[in-house]
C-alpha cells in the first residue's frame, strides 16, 4: 500500500503542477489577473503540502499510513475542485463573463462590499451558484440581458460574506438556536408532544446549523442589499421551479421555499419596509393558494416565526457592523446608475405595466451595458 | 440558489477540520510511537495537538450529549458530522460517550497516558470525517 499512495502521491503532485503551467502559459485579461494570481497562490499552497508528504521521515510507516492516506485525499479533492471550478473559468474567461464581472464591480462598490471581487462566469446550468472557497459565483449564460433575476447575485455575495464571517453572522443566533431545541424537548420530557419527536429536533437542529442557516442568512443578506427587489425575484424563482414550497426537495441542501419567504419578510420587517411586505405577501399568499401545496402536519415546528425573526435581527446588526450598505441608502448619483435602485424600478415596472415591461427591459439593459463600460 | 453554495461551504468546513484533527494526530502518534521526526518535535507542537484534539471532543461529546448545551467559541464541529456519528454508534453509544471521555481526560493529563485505544479512537474520529468530508465532495464534483 505504500508504494501505491507514493504512486498516487507523485501523480497528484504532477496534476498541481500542471495546472499551475496553465495558469503561467497566457496573459489574462485584467478583470482575472489578482483572481489568477490567488489561484496559483492555493495551488502552491497545494504543492507545499504534497511534498511535505513526500518528504516525511515516517512516510508509510504502519501507524501513520491511515493518516497519510486521508491527508492525501484531503490534497487529491482540492486540486480536482480546483481543475472543476476556478480554472475552466479563468481559462474560458469570455465578453459575456467580462460583462458580468463589471456589473458585480459596480455592485460591490455601491454596496460597499468588503471582500476581494469575486469573479463571475455565465455558464451556469443550476441558475445562479457559488463556490465560497475559490471565490467564484456562475450564473445563466444570458442573464446579462435581464434584470429580475439579478438580485440573485446578492444572495451569492452573501454566501461568500457568510463564509468569511460565519461567527459575526451567526454566533449569536446560534444560542436562540439551541433555546429552542432545548424548550421543545423539555415540552417532549413533559409529554406533551410524543416521544418520537426527540430525534425529530436533534435533526432540526443539525439542518438549521449545517445548510439552512447559511441559506437563510444569505437571503436576509441579499434583502438587506436590495430590498423588495429579492423578496419578487424569490417569489419568481418559487414560481418557476418550487416543486412544493412547504417541502425542500433536498432538505439536506435547502429550507424550504415557503420559510425562505417569512425569512425575506422578517428582514424587510426589520429594515422598516412593512408596506412592500404587505404587498409582496399579498401576492405571495395568492401565489400559495393556487399551488395548491398544503402545509404539512407540524411544519412550524421546523421553521418557526421566532428563529426566523432572531435571525433576522442578527444579520442586520452584522450588516451594519461590516459597513453593507442597506437598500434604503442608496442614492442615485449623475453618471452613474445605481444597480439596487434600478433593480427595484425594475420589479415596480414588470408589476404594474407587463406588457410594455420587456421594452423598458433592453432599454436599461442597453444602458447599463453603456455605463458599464465608460 | 443552487445547493452548491452551501455546499462548498460545508465541504470546506470539513476538509479544514480533517486537517487540523489528521495532522494533531500524526504529531501525537509520532510523539508517542518515537517515529522518524519525532526529534524535531518541539513539545509545544505536541501540546498544541493535545489542546486541539481535546477540544474536538469536549465539542463532540458535548453535542453528541442528549441536549445540545450552548455555542463554543473555539471549535466548530460540522452537526452533519455528529448526526453521522449517532448512526455509527447506535446502539452503544453511552459506552463510545465513556470511552470518549476518557481519551479526553487522558489528552489533558500527558501524552504518556495515552493508550492504544484512545489512539484508535481518534483515528477512527478522523476516518468519519474523512468519510463526511469525501461525501460533500463527491456531491460537490458530480455537478
Amino acid at each position: 500500500m505504500e508504494d501505491f499512495l507514493r504512486g498516487l502521491i507523485f501523480d497528484l503532485r504532477k496534476r498541481c503542477l500542471t495546472s499551475q503551467q496553465v495558469l503561467q502559459s497566457k496573459a489574462f485579461p485584467s478583470d482575472m489577473q489578482d483572481y489568477v494570481v490567488s489561484i496559483h497562490a492555493f495551488l502552491s499552497n497545494i504543492y507545499h503540502d504534497i511534498q511535505l508528504l513526500l518528504e516525511d521521515p515516517a512516510f508509510g510507516a504502519p501507524q501513520l499510513l491511515p493518516n497519510q492516506l486521508n491527508e492525501y485525499k484531503r490534497l487529491a479533492q482540492i486540486v480536482y475542485l480546483i481543475e472543476s471550478y476556478p480554472l475552466p473559468v479563468i481559462t474560458r474567461y469570455n465578453e459575456e463573463d467580462h460583462q458580468m464581472f463589471l456589473l458585480c464591480k459596480n455592485l460591490a462598490t455601491q454596496i460597499n462590499y468588503p471582500l476581494p471581487l469575486p469573479i463571475v462566469s455565465t455558464f451556469s446550468r443550476e441558475y445562479y451558484w457559488s463556490e465560497v472557497r475559490f471565490n467564484l459565483i456562475s450564473v445563466p449564460v444570458c442573464e446579462s440581458s435581464f434584470l429580475l433575476g439579478l438580485p440573485d447575485l446578492c444572495h451569492e455575495l452573501g454566501h461568500i460574506l457568510f463564509f468569511h464571517h460565519e461567527r459575526d453572522f451567526s454566533f449569536e443566533f446560534l444560542e436562540d438556536l439551541s433555546g429552542y431545541i432545548e424548550k421543545e424537548k423539555r415540552e417532549v420530557d413533559a409529554g406533551r408532544q410524543p416521544p418520537s419527536y426527540k430525534p425529530f429536533y436533534e435533526h432540526i437542529y443539525a439542518l438549521w446549523k449545517g445548510p439552512w442557516i447559511k441559506e437563510f442568512a444569505s437571503d436576509m443578506i441579499a434583502t438587506y442589499l436590495v430590498g423588495p427587489a429579492y423578496a419578487w425575484a424569490n417569489m419568481s424563482l418559487c414560481s418557476k421551479m418550487s416543486p412544493n414550497i412547504f417541502s425542500p426537495g433536498d432538505e439536506t441542501s435547502h429550507p424550504a421555499d415557503e420559510s425562505r419567504m417569512r425569512a425575506i419578510f422578517a428582514m424587510l420587517r426589520v429594515t422598516r419596509v412593512q408596506d412592500a411586505v404587505e404587498k409582496i405577501d399579498q401576492r405571495w399568499k395568492r401565489y400559495i393558494a393556487l399551488t395548491g401545496n398544503l402545509e404539512p402536519p407540524d411544519y412550524h415546528l421546523s421553521y418557526p416565526d421566532s428563529l426566523l425573526t432572531s435571525l433576522a435581527n442578527y444579520i442586520y446588526q452584522a450588516c451594519i457592523g461590516a459597513s453593507l450598505r442597506m437598500f434604503t441608502d442608496q442614492k442615485q448619483s449623475s453618471g452613474s446608475i445605481n444597480i439596487p435602485l434600478l433593480l427595484n424600478e425594475a420589479w415596480d415596472v414588470f408589476l404594474t405595466s407587463p406588457e410594455s415591461y420587456s421594452q423598458w427591459e433592453a432599454n436599461c439593459v442597453n444602458d447599463l451595458r453603456a455605463a458599464l463600460n465608460r | 440558489m443552487s445547493d452548491l453554495s452551501t455546499l462548498s461551504h460545508v465541504y470546506k468546513i470539513n476538509s479544514d477540520l480533517l486537517e487540523k484533527i489528521n495532522n494533531a494526530v500524526v504529531v501525537l502518534k509520532r510523539a508517542q510511537y518515537k517515529l522518524p521526526g519525532a526529534d524535531s518535535l518541539s513539545l509545544g507542537q505536541v501540546l498544541d495537538s493535545q489542546k486541539l484534539l481535546s477540544q474536538f471532543l469536549t465539542v463532540v461529546l458535548q453535542d453528541l450529549s442528549p441536549s445540545p448545551g450552548k455555542e463554543r467559541e473555539d471549535f466548530m464541529v460540522p452537526s452533519s458530522l455528529i448526526e453521522r456519528l449517532n448512526e455509527a454508534k447506535k446502539g452503544e453509544l453511552e459506552y463510545y460517550i465513556s470511552d470518549l471521555r476518557q481519551a479526553n481526560d487522558h489528552l489533558n493529563r500527558d501524552l504518556a497516558c495515552l493508550t492504544p485505544k484512545d489512539m484508535t479512537l481518534l483515528d477512527e474520529l478522523a476516518a468519519i470525517t474523512d468519510a463526511e468530508t469525501s461525501s460533500i465532495f463527491r456531491k460537490l464534483w458530480r455537478k
